[in-house]
């Protein structure tokens, strides 16, 4: 019930938010390396593609991160779906790699991925989490995009396009293979993909985002295959940071609005029920510019998970200032279903990852969005 | 009225006779217990093989196998491909062994000096430990482990999985080894003594079998390395994630597996979905025919192919363990018949009052298992506490001779204490038939002549033409081929029912034999009264006697048989390892304890042995598991000039033609043992083709030789070939000579003190372990027999006692004749004593013939061995002294408790 | 009669009881060598058990029995055995002939027991046969015998050893009138003419009648 390694994973997410907090350091201060010899994230990043899209052994953690909204042909109203896939990547203690493995059994990193979907019709959640050694059965390339893990994998179909293929599945109900398409340009959240997360000097990731990927490809639920469009969002981060042990957890939004902008949110929740002053709210405009906007962040209700007992926030009130108006706007984050809690057992970390419906005020739907709220669950603040 | 009859009939003629109702009870639990043993015992020793993977996973659905060698694995990412769309886990395991060190062959003592170890007799049958290796980190996605209550990595130990990643290779050992695990196990593990830290205790997979004690888990690469097979893997387990359409999947996994079984592996295929990092192993050679890479299977189907390999074992000591039963199910006839004799006036005075015959005859049924139950209670507990012995006996049998078991305590389990019951419900409800119908027969009105013994049941034992039928349908019987079983398996049904039909034919010779012997006695009658007495007795035997005699022949044919079998296999044996072990000294890896260890020697190792200035000659040996239609059996690769080419080599049938024997001309030829010719029907010319990783060869037989080491059968070529086939220089064993002149003790202990990890047996010492292992095999036979034989001569005295009942009012009038009591004693001596003599004479004429159904018959058909028929006299003629001195004393002793039987006097 | 003065049999105050119940109640009286004495009463009267003592196969609580002098009661085991197989022999109401055995063998048994050599007992049983009329029968086994010759070769076989006692317990009580007319003809005879002594435990007139005299008991007391 309790693997380790996956827990670092999870808390090293954790820290990634804290990337926007720190005060700004001299490159001097940064050291090449963390003391445990694995490579530092250096401001000023030179980013190669598609080179860069893929694994970077060197850094202790790395994770591919998708989520997104699914719609069917079907008229006149569309069957919905949200989804759910992660390719996390965690690398042994160097001293640990550094004697000899068969390449089909390595252990020299780790891969652990989630999948989920939610029916929103039904409010079915399925999900999967999955634990491979890198080997014959999970890999990640180190020249372009093309994880892997078991029978799912994320990969360029075509790199000059940026074209991926996701095949994922959930166990034998749900198997989906889709097609991504950028609908925009790569984001580099930070300082152009350098971001920091900390205090300490080695504290920052290299963080890179598609903020809108159009969808196209069939999902195959209990053996009926149904053709699905839509849209996604995808993280790609690595870096080698340690665990801050303030935080308890933390509250994180992707939204994809109708008028073709994005807004990417995180809080972090300190262990006094404050949010870190680190929180974070930035607009993605049309042409992908970045800007942070303040936030108000309202918790209307909660819900009670029967799986773990813990207690998530539901609908939320977010008020923010538009960039371009420069007016007030409040958004409702409604989620379709409840229940989109991933209660993990071999990543050994609860967390609650769920489709949402972004609303307005007066409940006009503006767009859609993915929230993520950790350290709900008792099992994380035992691990803070 | 039938709970009054019951209390009147049953209760108080227990208590009225307590001796003898518990005697019946003792000898009625002691066959159920006899039984029950052995099935125990077999039960524990099947279900200890363990298809050891299903401790971690629960049950896989499929499996597959290489036919011959191992599996690259290459295979793993074609699998992946070719199964991606079916939400099936992919879990490559494999397996090997490892056996406990030599108490004075500890590294550390080996190292000091070899002096001690070089002096202890080498012996097998140390521990051995299955070695299994299965990615650690990837069976946390099954879900049997996500549930299992101490997964292999727990939460706090700070590195997790990085610890298994350590330098370090680590080992979990299953809990029934100990609770408590300790900090480190020292093995030998192929040629070499090493010492594992032990991790932790094997945690138990949902739905999963707990770890049988010798299990021994790693991370798969880890076992690669320390057995030496990097790239290899021994099977592939199938588990489907659970979900819509299970049962689709499952065949459909179970299609695609077959079929690419037989596709020649496409690299670009596996590729599509290869991860870039794995660079590629070289894939085995191009298959020369469409013969499959590997073999699709189950758990269960390799728990059924080890339970057929030993069926024919499992069901002759089944067999051998109703002796007892069926001289019990004797006992208990005679006891109720007599029972309903002496108790015949009551039953009149019963039916005259108006009582149903209906309810007397079910009123005796009902006392008949009332004793069966007691008899089967009592025996299943004897036959629990004699399954601990008899598991470890059958457990050695079953090691020595099929695979590697860890024999674990036996259980008793509602099924066989069911089955021990109904056994012993069963023999005497049976037993008791007749006289119930005796009883219900009874008439009320009957005048009863006082004394008059209805002798039940002695019909039958009167028919010369049932004797001699039974015998002549038992030859007949013996022309039957064998029943197959599967799996290479054949029962002897013919044998087996000739054996009955001999017992039966005997037993009713015998007891057609006793007046023939009164009449050659008759002389001696008047030597004295007791003699007459006894003599009226024999010359007028009741069915009392008959029964008992025929109880007996069966007790001594069926001993005295086993014997013979035993003795002629021993000389068979013996004369077997006199031509086989012509080397001076033999050496093989310290791991390999049992039949399917498959510890080695590395290249490096037997090179360096083979060198020792002092050999003259070494001989490699190369043994291959090999499937042939579904069947276990082995390969062996040998320089077979060498191994062959000695005086006295056994061949069976013409010796092969030259050119066989020279690896420059024998390619496509192959020598078979006995037992493979018998398991395959193959015959000296006929062609038989293997697989083997290099793709299927076809070989034609040269000649057939005796090997009673293997039961399995073996083929033998060149090792030119194997090593060629499988690309594998690994010796199984080596055979050194020496030069004229070296003393194989010196070289040995040179030898150990080089190398400690190897075992070493000189000619003689191995010999000596070979007939060691020999006996140990066949030790529990002899308990049997011995039980067998016990039973019997209680039956006897049991049967004296009835008979003395049935004539109390003659032992009245003996006495106011003026018998002491010593007389009366002497007469029932002399009556017994002629009884088991004549049982005796009967049974050990008997035991010729079972003896040859044994050898030529069952064993032939079961294990394929030839046997020269061998009579182990003294042997015979101490349990025939035995046998008649226990029936003459036994029967004194009866006669004395006889003779002071009170009066049965009327007013 | 001129042999001796001393009585065969001698019973002197015999007292048994079986638990409370006293079923010989000092029991006296003698009987001379070659009388014959009826021993009479109604059942229960402690007929058998008398009888049983008198053969040594029961043991009185009191008082003495003295057989040809030797005082039987105080005799161990053995020695008790061995008088009675030399001077007693015993007739039963169910003959009790041992059944593997043919007639001719029945009656040589206590000759067996007594060791005589083989010449002198294939006489004495031939010429027993011929007295008890079993001549053509010797062969035949008991279930081949009618009762009243069954009984006639008990006789043979309870005198062929020239016993002093001769114990009879209701000879006649499993026989026909004529048959039993028969049997009691015989012993008289045989008795006269070996002068044993006759203890005849019987019912009946007829019986008795071939009796010199009469003990008749009646409750374990000698009541004449």
């Amino acid at each position: 019930m309790k693997y380790q390694p996956p827990l670092h994973f999870l808390l090293s997410v954790f820290c990634a938010f804290c990337a926007f907090c720190g005060q700004p350091l001299r490159a001097s201060e940064i050291p090449l390396r963390t003391p445990d010899g694995f490579a530092v994230p250096q401001p000023g990043p030179a980013f190669t593609f598609p080179r860069d899209h893929g694994s970077h052994p060197d850094y202790k953690i790395e994770w591919w991160y998708l989520t997104g909204h699914l719609f069917t042909a079907d008229k006149p109203t569309p069957r919905r779906f949200g989804f759910q896939a992660t390719f996390f990547r965690s690398a042994a203690p160097l001293a640990t790699a550094a004697h000899p493995a068969p390449a089909a059994f390595g252990h020299d990193q780790i891969h652990l991925a989630h999948m989920a979907l939610v029916d929103v019709a039904t409010g079915r959640f399925l999900h999967q989490e999955r634990l491979n050694r890198a080997g014959w059965d999970a890999a990640a390339s180190t020249t372009t995009l093309d994880v892997r893990n078991g029978d799912w994998s994320l990969r360029f179909i075509d790199a000059a396009s940026e074209k991926m293929q996701l095949v994922g599945g959930i166990r034998a109900d749900a198997r989906f293979t889709f097609t991504l398409t950028p609908a925009k340009p790569l984001v580099r959240f930070g300082e152009a993909g350098y971001s920091r997360k900390g205090a300490a000097p080695t504290a920052a990731s290299y963080y890179l985002t598609f903020p809108r990927l159009a969808l196209a490809g069939a999902l195959t639920l209990d053996g009926v295959e149904l053709p699905v469009t839509g849209q996604a969002w995808m993280d790609h981060e690595y870096s080698s940071s340690q665990l801050d042990k303030n935080q308890v957890g933390w509250d994180w939004l992707s939204a994809q609005l109708h008028d073709g902008r994005e807004l990417m949110f995180y809080a972090l929740r300190a262990a006094d029920g404050t949010l870190d002053p680190a929180s974070t709210l930035t607009w993605i405009a049309r042409d992908g510019t970045l800007a942070r906007a303040p936030f108000l962040w309202q918790p209307l209700t909660t819900w009670k998970s029967p799986h773990t007992g813990a207690i998530y926030p539901q609908r939320i009130r977010l008020t923010t200032t538009d960039p371009e108006s420069r007016a007030e706007v409040v958004f409702i984050i409604e989620p379709f279903h409840p229940d989109q809690e991933l209660a993990g057992k071999l990543g050994g970390v609860t967390y609650w990852e769920g489709a949402c419906r972004l609303l307005a005020a007066d409940g006009a739907e503006l767009g859609s969005a993915y929230l993520e709220l950790t350290g709900y669950d008792r099992a994380l603040t035992v691990l803070r | 009225m039938l709970p009054l009859l019951l209390r009147r009939l049953s209760l108080r003629h227990a208590r009225l006779a307590p001796g003898q109702t518990a005697l019946l009870v003792l000898i009625l639990a002691l066959g159920v217990a006899v039984f029950t043993a052995v099935r125990l015992a077999n039960r524990a020793a099947v279900s200890s093989f363990t298809h050891f993977t299903d401790t971690l996973t629960g049950t896989s659905d499929w499996i597959i196998q290489a036919p011959a060698g191992r599996l690259p694995e290459a295979v793993l990412p074609e699998l992946r491909a070719a199964l991606a769309d079916l939400a099936v886990q992919i879990h490559p395991v494999i397996e090997s062994t490892g056996s406990e060190p030599a108490p004075t062959a500890s590294p550390a003592e080996a190292d000091a000096g070899a002096g001690a170890n070089a002096d202890a007799p080498p012996r097998f049958g140390r521990r051995t430990y299955t070695l299994l290796g299965v990615d650690l980190v990837a069976i946390a996605n099954l879900a049997a482990q996500q549930t299992a209550a101490d997964p292999f990595f727990r939460d706090g130990g700070g590195g997790g999985f990085f610890d298994l990643f350590g330098p370090e290779p680590l080992v979990w050992l299953s809990p029934a080894y100990a609770p408590t695990p300790p900090g480190h196990l020292d093995l030998i593990v192929n040629d070499r003594p090493v010492r594992l830290r032990v991790a932790g205790l094997i945690p138990r997979a949902t739905d999963g079998p707990a770890a049988p004690v010798g299990l021994v888990v790693l991370d798969l690469p880890r076992l690669q390395r320390l057995v030496g097979r990097e790239g290899q893997i021994d099977r592939v387990e199938f588990v489907l994630e659970p979900g819509h359409a299970l049962e689709a999947r499952r065949a459909e996994v179970s299609r695609r597996l077959t079929r690419l079984a037989l596709a020649a592996p496409s690299a670009s295929s596996a590729s599509a979905h290869h991860p870039p990092s794995i660079t590629h192993l070289p894939s085995s050679d191009p298959q020369p025919s469409s013969a499959p890479r590997w073999l699709v299977s189950t758990p269960g189907g390799r728990r059924d192919t080890a339970e057929t390999m030993t069926e024919a074992f499992r069901l002759n000591l089944t067999v051998l363990s109703l002796i007892a039963l069926l001289v019990g199910l004797y006992l208990v006839f005679q006891a109720l018949d007599g029972a309903v004799v002496r108790r015949r006036a009551e039953i009149a005075i019963l039916r005259s009052l108006g009582v149903d015959a209906r309810v007397i005859r079910f009123a005796w049924l009902a006392e008949a298992a009332v004793l069966g139950l007691a008899g089967g209670a009592l025996g299943l507990l004897l036959g629990w506490a004699g399954a601990q012995v008899a598991v470890r006996a059958v457990g050695q049998t079953v090691n020595a001779l099929y695979y590697a078991t860890s024999v674990q305590a036996a259980q008793l389990a509602w099924p066989e204490a069911a089955l021990g019951l109904a056994a012993g419900v069963v023999a005497s409800v049976l037993a008791g038939w007749a006289p119930a119908r005796a009883a219900a027969e009874t008439p009320p009105a009957q005048v009863l002549v006082r004394g008059a013994p209805g002798a039940i049941g002695g019909r039958w034992l009167r028919s010369w033409p049932l004797a001699l039928g039974a015998i002549a349908l038992g030859v007949a019987l013996t022309r039957l081929p064998p029943l197959d079983l599967g799996g290479g398996t054949r029962f002897p049904l013919g044998g087996h029912l000739a054996a009955f039909c001999g017992i039966l034919g005997g037993g009713v010779l015998a007891a057609l034999a006793i007046p023939a012997l009164g009449r050659a006695l008759r002389p001696l009658a008047a030597r004295g009264a007791s003699w007459r007495v006894a003599i009226g007795h024999l010359l007028r035997p009741t069915g009392r006697h008959r029964l008992a005699a025929a109880a007996l022949v069966c007790a001594i044919g069926m001993a005295a048989g086993m014997a013979i079998l035993v003795a002629s296999f021993e000389r068979s044996v013996r004369g077997w390892v006199q031509s086989a072990l012509q080397a001076d000294l033999y050496l093989s890896s310290a791991g390999a304890q049992s039949a399917t260890a498959d510890n080695r020697l590395a290249p490096a190792t037997w090179r360096a042995l083979a060198a020792h200035p002092a050999v003259a000659k070494a001989s490699i040996f190369s043994a291959y598991p090999l499937t042939l239609d579904g069947k276990p059996t082995t390969l062996g690769g040998g320089d077979l000039a060498d191994q062959s080419g000695r005086d006295g080599f056994l061949w069976v049938g013409p010796p092969p033609p030259a050119e066989a024997l020279d690896p420059a001309r024998n390619a496509g030829l192959a020598l078979v043992s006995e037992s493979f010719s018998q398991r395959f029907r193959i015959q000296r010319g006929d062609t038989l083709t293997v697989p083997t990783p290099a793709g299927p060869r076809t070989l034609r037989v040269a000649a057939l030789f005796a090997d009673y080491g293997n039961e399995r059968g073996t083929v033998l070529v060149d090792r030119t070939h194997t090593t060629r086939w499988f690309d594998d220089d690994h010796a199984t064993s080596i055979s050194l000579d020496l030069l004229p002149g070296a003393v194989a003790e010196t070289v040995r202990a040179d030898l150990l003190a080089a190398h400690p990890g190897v075992s070493i047996f000189t000619n003689s010492s191995l010999r000596a372990e070979v007939l060691r292992i020999f006996r140990q095999t066949f030790s529990i036979t002899y308990a049997l027999q011995i039980i067998g034989l016990a039973v019997a001569v209680v039956g006897l005295a049991l049967s004296l006692v009835s008979v003395l009942l049935d004539r109390r009012d003659e032992l009245t009038t003996l006495r106011a004749l003026g018998f002491r009591r010593s007389e009366i004693a002497r007469a029932t001596a002399i009556e017994g004593g002629v009884l088991a003599l004549c049982a005796t004479a009967v049974g050990l004429a008997l035991s010729f013939g079972l003896g040859w159904v044994l050898i030529h018959v069952i064993n032939k058909q079961s294990f394929g061995w030839t046997l020269a028929f061998s009579a182990p006299a003294a042997q015979l003629a101490a349990l025939a002294v035995l046998v008649i001195g226990t029936g003459f004393g036994v029967s004194y002793l009866v006669g004395r408790w006889g003779a002071a039987l009170p009066a049965d006097r009327e007013e | 009669m001129s042999a001796s003065s001393a009585p065969a049999l001698a019973v002197t105050a015999v007292i048994k009881s079986y638990g409370p119940r006293r079923v010989l109640d000092a029991v006296s009286f003698t009987v001379a060598a070659g009388e014959r004495v009826a021993l009479t009463g109604p059942s229960g009267s402690g007929k058998t058990t008398l009888l049983n003592c008198l053969g040594g196969v029961d043991r009185p609580d009191s008082g003495e029995i003295h057989l040809l002098g030797a005082r039987m009661d105080q005799l161990d085991p053995d020695a008790l055995n061995l008088l009675r197989r030399e001077r007693v022999g015993t007739i039963f109401q169910f003959f009790h002939l041992l059944p593997t055995l043919s007639a001719a063998e029945n009656i040589e048994l206590p000759l067996q027991l007594l060791k005589t050599p083989a010449p002198e007992r294939s006489a004495r049983v031939q010429a027993l046969l011929d007295r008890v009329g079993l001549a053509a029968r010797a062969h035949a086994l008991p279930s081949q015998l009618s009762g009243g010759e069954q009984q006639r070769v008990a006789i043979a076989r309870a005198l062929v050893h020239r016993p002093a006692l001769l114990l009879a317990d209701e000879p006649t009580g499993n026989l026909d009138t004529a048959n039993g007319a028969n049997i009691l003809a015989l012993l008289r005879e045989l008795t006269d003419e070996t002068r044993t002594a006759l203890v005849l435990v019987t019912h009946s007139e007829e019986a008795a009648a071939i009796c010199h005299r009469r003990v008749r008991l009646r409750d374990g007391r000698v009541v004449e």
